[in-house]
């Protein structure tokens, strides 16, 4: 992969990776920082995301990962917010459902919040989620359906999340 | 109840997210420091290996996600034993040997993706392919059309160390052993785990069954074989296999080739640093560092202009104007001692640079010298001085080695903004520091609207390519 299509790669591809990642952990800004540093570590690594089936899938499971690090916790907690981010990106405020289902997924169990963002805004088939998450399919059926059911029940009148939800 | 299908989801497609990417250019940028970094880690003897095994435990940013501690940067261990562990996969192991078994068709596929991302048990994750990982390789075989084989797929990492990759496997085995069962969905799920004979510095097979609901025994079963030698883990799953006492037998005779192979990565075979190296172990910078990088070649001035100096561990710093670091009559205190130091600098008349680049024993001593650095200024942001009046102005950046915090002294004379400036940067890499200084009187006065930010990452920018060889 050469700078071009690098290039071309991250700018097609980073607002969306960012989507999805933002779903599976409900925080926008880590999202970015994680997405960001996927995307550094792909060009350092371009060799092996050349060989990549899926090169979009490597950023994004490599952004996962490092959402989901202690690691990375830990780090935050010591260091200031960083001023050097860049201003804040003024847009629109999220309608009242989109904050429901943000709130809604991050209830969820990690495992099943992963598999329905990857089926359900990835677009990705239950075999491709299987690859990607490193588990049987059977394992992601079971996940999505259980994962469906508890969004559910968060989602119904009685789940509370459409009244009254906090912003994203 | 909502409609749990994909229009539930479409707002996170049609809404999308605000996002404020850095240019292409700079990821680049970080992405080759990244990997010049982790080069200069795999780098065997002399000065290179000392750094690395010796002293100071570098943070490496390699291959990761981050750990549940998923991506945990690798950090070496010191060791009593100086060994070199191997932090590439060489060509000579053949990740997928033996993986599709007497079968010739479809034919294994390898790639530098893991075969095996990660091990779950009882819903914890005990075995994660991109978890403080420096290399990985990877094979998968989809398994024989008609026969109901589902295939076998294969991971082989390696770790910074022996010391790394026990624990992983010490982590598996110890979380296999404590939970034998669990339910998913209306199966049960069983552990049982067997040690493994094959020539490895430890191997197990762990056998995850599905039992349904209702029957006695498992209907199908995941066998993991997982084994160890020197800093590199082999895990192998054969998903949904036959349950059968034979099976284990089997699946340890399709890994031994490949385990064999794996005899490189032992702590035999790994190049020791041995007593007739003639390295100064106590020198960890190498002389030929490139500490005046991005400094004028020459003094714009004449006359009196003295321009680089250094590098050098004893460089004179009188002209230098010390203390480098002082607020309201206050310097650092309780800062960790570095190991090693080294000093270059770049003066003339009108301005003096010095940069000031210290390794320490841990990560953990760096960033508190770091911090203490700046705390020094943000203790007392604001100062007098007869009618002069001291701003110190602390930011912070990312992507500037992992901490980089600046501050910017600017004047105001008599409530008018004053020419000159000094600033103080501390970026750390690792367990190593770059605090640099700069000092003016003559340069135009700061803007207080822009001036700090501007300054900040002009210095940055120069002292850009000493940060990216740290």
């Amino acid at each position: 992969m050469d700078e071009r299509e690098f290039d071309d790669f991250y700018t097609a591809s980073f607002s969306r990776v960012v989507g999805q990642l933002h779903a599976m952990i409900g925080n926008r800004d880590e999202a970015q920082e994680c997405v960001q540093e996927a995307f550094v570590r792909a060009w350092a690594h371009r060799r092996k995301l050349d060989r990549a089936e899926h090169p979009e899938a490597w950023v994004r499971t490599t952004a996962y990962r490092l959402a989901v690090s202690r690691w990375r916790r830990t780090v935050r907690a010591r260091r200031p917010e960083d001023r050097a981010l860049g201003a804040k990106v003024q847009a629109a405020p999220p309608s009242p459902d989109h904050v429901a289902l943000v709130e809604a997924l991050k209830r969820l169990p990690e495992a099943q919040r992963q598999a329905l963002v990857l089926h359900h805004i990835a677009d990705m088939p239950v075999h491709a989620v299987a690859r990607e998450v490193g588990v049987p399919e059977g394992t992601i059926k079971a996940r999505l359906s259980r994962g469906r059911a508890a969004l559910a029940a968060l989602l119904s009148d009685d789940g509370g999340l459409q009244e009254g939800a906090s912003h994203a | 109840m909502p409609d749990l299908n994909d229009d539930l989801f479409s707002s996170f497609k049609s809404e999308g997210t605000p996002v404020n990417p850095l240019p292409a250019s700079e990821v680049r940028r970080r992405g080759d420091r990244m990997r010049r970094r982790n080069n200069a880690l795999a780098s065997v003897g002399g000065v290179a290996a000392a750094l690395v095994v010796i002293a100071t435990p570098l943070a490496v940013v390699a291959n990761q996600s981050s750990d549940g501690d998923a991506d945990r940067p690798p950090i070496a261990s010191n060791g009593p034993t100086q060994v070199a562990w191997k932090q590439e996969i060489p060509g000579t192991v053949d990740v997928g040997s033996g993986l599709a078994g007497a079968a010739t068709t479809p034919a294994v596929e390898t790639s530098d993706r893991p075969g095996v991302a990660t091990v779950e048990v009882c819903a914890t994750t005990l075995f994660d392919a991109e978890d403080g990982t420096v290399d990985t390789a990877g094979a998968t075989w989809a398994g024989e059309e008609g026969t109901g084989n589902a295939g076998n797929a294969r991971t082989l990492v390696l770790y910074p160390d022996a010391v790394a990759a026990t624990a992983v496997v010490e982590g598996l085995r110890a979380g296999a052993e404590q939970c034998r069962t669990e339910t998913s969905g209306t199966d049960t799920l069983t552990y049982d785990l067997t040690d493994a004979d094959l020539p490895a510095d430890e191997a197990f097979v762990l056998a995850r069954g599905y039992v349904a609901e209702g029957e006695q025994s498992a209907q199908g079963v995941d066998y993991y074989v997982v084994a160890r030698t020197g800093n590199a883990v082999l895990v192998t799953v054969d998903p949904y296999a036959a349950a059968a006492d034979e099976q284990v037998t089997f699946e340890q005779e399709r890994v031994a080739e490949v385990v064999d192979q794996m005899q490189v990565f032992s702590e035999t075979a790994s190049r020791a640093v041995g007593t007739d190296d003639t390295t100064e172990l106590d020198d960890l910078i190498p002389a030929e560092f490139p500490l005046l990088e991005g400094f004028p070649e020459q003094s714009a001035a004449s006359g009196r202009a003295v321009g680089r100096e250094g590098p050098a561990r004893d460089l004179d710093l009188a002209p230098y104007n010390p203390p480098l670091v002082e607020a309201c009559g206050t310097e650092p205190t309780g800062a960790p001692t570095p190991t090693d130091t080294m000093y270059a600098g770049w003066r003339d008349p009108s301005i003096g640079m010095l940069r000031q680049l210290m390794t320490f024993d841990s990560e953990e001593d760096a960033q508190t010298y770091a911090e203490a650095v700046v705390q020094v200024f943000e203790d007392c942001p604001e100062e007098q001085d007869g009618g002069v009046t001291r701003f110190h102005e602390r930011s912070e950046e990312s992507g500037y080695g992992d901490f980089a915090a600046s501050v910017v002294t600017r004047f105001e004379v008599d409530g008018e903004p004053g020419p000159g400036h000094a600033v103080v940067q501390a970026v750390r890499v690792g367990a190593s520091v770059l605090l640099f200084t700069a000092q003016t009187e003559t340069a135009e006065p700061v803007d207080p609207a822009v001036g700090s930010v501007e300054l900040t990452y002009s210095y940055l920018a120069t002292n850009g390519p000493v940060i990216d060889a740290m």
